[in-house]
Order: C-alpha cells, then structure tokens, then sequence
C-alpha cells in the first residue's frame, strides 16, 4: 500500500475515537474515499486498531456496503424493493446485466460500470427505480435503461 | 444563548415563527429523498433562477416530505395574508409560473391541489395563520386542506410538522411547541414521573415486537450498571418502506427530543441512534439537528441546570437487514458483524458494552414529546385498547397513490387503500396485501377489513410491523411474489443458526420447484413443517418468520398453488 492511501486511513482512524465501535465506520470512509477496501487496507485497519486480521475481514465481507474489489466508475443501483418488485424491477436488473454483461455485485471488465441490488431507494413512488451514480430514473422500463445506460458509457 | 428555563424558548419561539410565516414571502420545496428523486434540488435551483430573473423576493426553504410522494416535487407558496398553497408535480419548467403568482397574486390553478388557510398541530396548541379574512374568489377553485380526505382522514400527531417546517431549522421545530416537553420535563417532572405517564399511555414499540415502552424504560432504570444507554433504532432494512428515512429527512429533531426524553428517564449518559446505512440525507440532517441542540444546551453537560447530562451519536449501519434486530444492532454498533446475541440477558440488563440499554425504534420515541406535553391519558384515547396513538404507514405496491400517512391504531386497512391510495392504479381488483414487510404473511383481499393494529392484525396472521402497507392486484403472480420475500431472506439471513441459514435455501428451492410447475402435495408438506421448524429454532425472528410468505400463500391461496402443482 502507498504511502498515499495510508495517510488517508490514518487521518481517517483519527476521526473515529480508536478502539469501541471505530472499525465499521473507518471501514465506511475508506469504501466512501477509495471506492472498496483493499486486502491491504483491511490488514492495516486491523494493525492500528489493534484488532484480529480475521475480525476486520469478517466485518469487512459480512457488510453489503463493503466491496473487496474496485467498482466501475458509474455506479449502477437498481432497485429490488418490494414496490419495484411489483412493478417488473426483475426484468430490468435482467436487462442491465445482459447490457452489461455482469451480474449484480460484478463490475465491467473495463471498469466503467458496477452493478448493486438495492432493497428500496426510498423513492416507491417512482417504482421501478434505477439510480446511476447520483442520478435517478423513475419508472424506467427495459429499452429506456439501456439507452439511459449508453449515456454513461 | 442556553436554554436555562421553559420561558427562554420564548424568543426562539418568536424568531421560528417568522420564518414560517414571514412579511415577503416564503416558497417552500419537498426535498427529502422522495422529492429529490423526482428533481426536487433542479425545482429549488430553478425557482431561485426566476426569482432574480423576475425580480420577486421569497425566501426558498427546503421542507421535508408531507406524505404525498405521488405528487413530487411538492412546491409551497405563503405570502403575508394569504393562504398557503400547495403545488404538486412542480417540475422546473413550472417554476417561472409559480414565481409569477407572487406578483398577480393568482395560483397556478392547474397544479394546486391545497389551499391551508390555517396551520394547526393535530394536538392544536400551535398554529400558524395564514389567510387573514376570507380567501376570497381568487382561491375559490382551490380545494381546502381541512376537506381534503388525505389529510381529514389522518392524524398527524408524530408527523405534524413533516413538509411543514424546515428540517435544518431549530428555530422552526421550537415555533410548533418542539423542546417545550423537554424543557418542562428536565424543570418539573421527576423520570418516575414521566415513566409512569408512559405507562397510562400504553405506548407500544413501532418497530415490530410491540413491547410496551414504559415497561422497557423501568426495567432498564431499576436494573444495575455504571452507565446506561439509550440506542434509537433506525435501521429500518425492510425492503418497500422509506417513511421512516422519510420522517427523519422532515423532522430530526422530534426524535431526537424523544431521544432525550428516554435518556434523562432511564439516567443513560449516551445515546446512539443507528441508520441504515443508505440514509445519507437523513445522517446528515440529524448531524445538524444535534449540533444546534448542543449549541443552546439541549445536549451536553448538565442540562437545563438539572444535573442530567447527555450526549448524541449518529451511526451508520453498513447494509444488512438483520442488523434491525435490536441485538444484531448493538454488535454492529460494538464494531463486530451484526449476529444476533442469546437473550436472555435483555439489553435493559446487559445491552450496548454490556451495560443496560434501552432501543427503541425511532417512532416510538418521537411519540413521546407528546405524551410527556400533554399526558398518558391524552395520548391513550387515540387507537384500540391492543395499540394506542396513532401509526406512520408506507402504503406502495399496485395503488393509484404511492404515499405516507399517519393514522390512529385501528384504522382498517382498505380504509387505507381507499382513501389515501385512491385504490389500484388501474381500476383492477386487490388480490392480497402485505404488513409489516417481508415477514408479514400475505393475505387475501377478503381480510381487507381487519384493522391496523397489533393484535387485529396477528389474528389475521401477520403484524404490525413498522408500518409497511403494500398492495397487489389480481394479475399479480403470488407464488413469484412469496419467491421474492424468501429470496430476500436468503440473501440477509446472518449464517449464524443453522436452522435459518440452511432453512431459507431450501425453501427457495422448494418455492422454485412450485414455480416450475414440478411441484407436489409433498412438497407443500415439507414447507408447512419447516415452517413449524424454523420458529422453533431459530435463533432471532429473522429465520423464525421466513417461512411466513410462503406459508401463507399456500394457505390463503390454494388456487393459485394448485394452478402451479404437476399435472399428475
Ligand atoms: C430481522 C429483524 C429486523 C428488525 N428490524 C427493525 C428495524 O428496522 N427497526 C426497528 O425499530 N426494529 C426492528 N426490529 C425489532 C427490534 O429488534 C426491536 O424489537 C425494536 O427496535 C425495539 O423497539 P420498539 O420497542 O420501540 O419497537 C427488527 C427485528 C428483527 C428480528
Ligand atoms: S422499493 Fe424501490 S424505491 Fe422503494
């Protein structure tokens, strides 16, 4: 790990009072700043906090916020709520994987986009929902989310 | 400045109270994440634009959400004198007309669905005026917020200021009555006493066992530990209901003068509340509530001169459903993973680091400004004797209106439907409905009339929940749908207990076997005795209702599943 990465994650250990509760919230910053957690990072996390290696990575693969590897630069969070359920979410999350030729959870060869199941956006209204980065789309239908998803490329 | 005494609100007070209803004019925008979505930011950002661009002073404020997430982005307008219109659908390219109204003085007739002459709280001690005299003809074609079901019907006690107020403004929460429960708790009642007011109110827990509140808090006070904590449960993982994150984005700090409230009663020293983790707007609009409670001493050492001091901590979980359950959430929020602890010990006696800890889910504790304003008695003639006060419901699924409301314990369900969700939304018949989230059985349209409260609602075989209504119509596929909930089950199940962890996959199994149409009588047999099985062993709730969909799809829909069986 450079010597980068590891300042950040000092900084970011300062922040959170060290010992009790810190390691999911660092864990949340270090996802937040760095886009996953590298083995790497959990090990050090691990060190400073004086911890078990194998307690950190439990935490850090139990958490659906977590990601081991790095995600793509668009983010692509389709939404698999009970509302969109409803309202063929299903048949979207297909459409975007064949588009994408990944499954949710994977992230493109080229890193340009991951895709994440989410359980509700908070938004049932709008169902079927799919959120790019920060960027909402309501009531989407299945040719709509691939052109959508062209504009991203 | 601190607040030392009741009367020192006074002049907050009288600062909020302009801002709510100031000389210009005051244009509100809904902005929590239902509003945003809907590109509630690009309507404040445009108005803004044709304000300068038209030369009109208003003060833009960003609101919360007031329930009617159907009708995004919700744009209000109060001018000095005149009522308060509510504007729905308020795209950006809406805003130039809108803006225009404030010179002729003529709404925008097409996307005005209210006119509110007067705001009151539902407990009617505060209120703000609007109209001064008659409205007049101008208003005539606008309908009356008083005679509009949607909000006639309800009974906003916990919700009273959500879409009213701004949620980053103290000055605002303290106009309405906010903090004076506080206030005249920390200067005139001892926690016994509040204790006990909590008790006559009957007050059951919203975030699923409906454990009474009062209880918990005397348990936790009598029992023994160097500190105690107070954990405000907002975890809220079920898979359809946002009212809750909904809430928080409108009104952080209702929960947090529960939350208060709940520490100076059981001597708890620190409070957490945990989110889930996807709550970012609402993180950050309770960080901002609790820093300007500690700027005027709500929070801190010595509070009020009372010799209660109290401190405030915002976590955020790292996305698991399990982590809902109350001891899940302490170890998650001990840093562990979120497995479930034995109980017993209870978190009264052992809780967060061991010491006793009251979680409560977080509407029950912005209940409770309420209860200790105006007494357990008031608060218990609202609901059924099985559930007192009222409830914050999500309705969603196949209804023409997709909204929140609040409404008092007891209210029937197609009341519900009816009203607030004007029906399905294409006139098609409601086949099943769903409460409590994914562990809540799925029930037939024919118990549309059980009421929504605690035991109304197990006699009819699911729960109450925290408050998740969901609607299907008859094209819905109900097999595909009690796949959906098992599935979700499979995918959060913790792996702790081998009953949950093995159960889930299996009944996914099974469930697809049916879905296939290769299903038998002996597979249906299997489901029913896993079913027994797992709520027999399971360690936490999870895995004892996982069963639930399914097994009530088989019972209350035997058509459908015979439909789906092998053709022998
Ligand atoms: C799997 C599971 C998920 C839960 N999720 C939540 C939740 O999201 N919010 C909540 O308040 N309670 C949830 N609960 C219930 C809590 O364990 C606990 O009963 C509740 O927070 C107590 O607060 P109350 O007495 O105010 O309802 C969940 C329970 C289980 C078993
Ligand atoms: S279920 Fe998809 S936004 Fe709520």
């Amino acid at each position: 790990m450079d010597e980068g990465t590891k300042t950040i994650i000092d900084k970011l250990i300062k922040k959170h009072k060290p010992g009790e509760n810190a390691v999911v919230s660092i864990f949340q910053d270090v996802q937040e700043q760095q886009g996953y957690l590298s083995e790497d990072a959990i090990r050090y996390v691990s060190e400073k906090l004086e911890i078990p290696v194998s307690r950190a990575f439990s935490v850090a693969t139990f958490y659906s916020a977590f990601s081991l590897t790095p995600l793509g630069r668009n983010r692509v969070h389709v939404c698999l709520g009970t509302a969109c359920h409803i309202k063929g979410a299903d048949n979207i999350a297909g459409r975007i994987s064949r588009q994408l030729k990944i499954k949710p959870g994977e992230t493109t060869g080229d890193r340009k986009f991951s895709l994440h199941k989410v359980r509700c956006l908070g938004c049932c209204a709008l169902a079927p929902v799919v959120k790019v980065n920060d960027d909402t789309y309501a009531g989407v239908s299945q040719d709509q989310v691939v052109s959508v998803l062209e504009k991203y490329r | 400045m601190k607040i030392k005494k009741p009367e020192d609100l006074r002049k907050i007070k009288t600062r909020g109270m302009i801002l709510l209803s100031p000389d210009t004019a005051r244009i509100t925008v809904g902005t929590a994440t239902c509003g945003n979505a809907r590109g509630a930011e690009k309507t404040v950002n445009a108005i803004k634009r044709e304000l300068k661009r038209q030369g009109v002073k208003a003060d833009v404020v960003k609101v919360g959400c007031n329930g009617m997430c159907y009708a995004e982005p919700i744009v209000e307008v109060i001018r000095s004198g005149k009522p308060r219109i509510t504007y729905g659908y308020a795209g950006v390219d809406r805003a130039a007309d809108i803006v225009k109204s404030l010179s002729t003085g003529k709404p925008v007739e097409d996307i005005a669905l209210l006119r509110h002459d007067e705001h009151k709280t539902a407990d009617g001690i505060e209120s703000v005026k609007y109209s001064k005299g008659r409205p007049g003809r101008t208003y005539s074609g606008i309908k009356d917020y008083n005679k509009c079901d949607f909000f006639k019907k309800q009974k906003k006690l916990v919700s009273r200021n959500a879409g009213t107020i701004n949620p980053e403004s103290m000055d605002e929460y303290i106009a309405l009555g906010g903090y004076s429960a506080l206030a005249k708790a920390l200067t005139s009642m001892k926690p016994e006493q509040i204790i006990n007011e909590v008790k006559t109110s009957r007050l059951r827990g919203r975030g699923g066992a409906g454990f009474p509140a009062g209880l918990k808090w005397e348990a936790c006070r009598r029992a023994d530990g160097e500190k105690k904590y107070i954990v405000c449960n907002g975890s809220e993982g079920d898979p359809e209901i946002g009212m809750h994150r909904s809430f928080l984005e409108s009104d952080p700090h209702a929960v947090i003068e529960g939350i208060i409230l709940a520490g100076y009663c059981i001597e708890a020293q620190e409070g957490y509340i945990y989110l889930n983790d996807r709550y970012v707007l609402a993180s950050e609009r309770v960080k901002t509530a609790i820093r300007q409670a500690e700027k005027i001493g709500l929070l801190g050492k010595n509070i009020m001169s009372s010799g209660f001091s109290f401190s405030l901590k915002v976590k955020r979980g790292g996305g698991a459903y399990v982590c809902g359950e109350e001891t899940a959430l302490l170890n998650s929020l001990e840093g562990s993973i979120g497995e479930p602890r034995t109980r017993p010990p209870f978190p009264v006696e052992k809780g967060l680091f061991g010491m006793p800890t009251v979680v409560n889910n977080l509407e029950t504790l912005a209940n409770i400004p309420l209860i200790v304003e105006h007494g357990g008695k008031w608060f218990a003639e609202t609901g059924t004797p099985s559930g007192r006060g009222t409830k914050i419901v999500a309705l969603s699924g196949n209804v023409s209106q997709t909204c929140w409301v609040e409404v008092p314990l007891g209210t029937k369900v197609d009341d519900i439907i009816k009203t607030f969700g004007r029906g399905t939304a294409n006139g098609k018949r409601i086949k099943a409905f769903q409460t409590g989230g994914p562990s809540g059985g799925i029930l037939p349209a024919r118990l549309l009339k059980t009421k929504l409260d605690y035991d109304s609602l197990a006699r009819a075989g699911t729960l109450l929940g925290s408050g998740g209504l969901l609607v299907m119509d008859e094209d819905t596929d109900i097999i595909c749908m009690a796949r959906f909930l098992t599935e979700f089950f499979a995918d959060e199940s913790c792996g702790k207990c081998t009953s949950c962890r093995e159960g889930v996959k299996r009944l996914l199994d099974l469930i697809d076997t049916i879905a296939e149409g290769c299903g038998t009588e002996d597979h249906l047999n299997i489901i029913k005795r896993m079913d027994k099985a797992m709520r027999d062993t399971s360690f936490c709730a999870l895995g004892k209702t996982a069963a639930a969909p399914i097994a009530s799809v088989i019972k209350h829909f035997p058509g459908d599943v015979k439909k789906r069986m092998l053709k022998q």
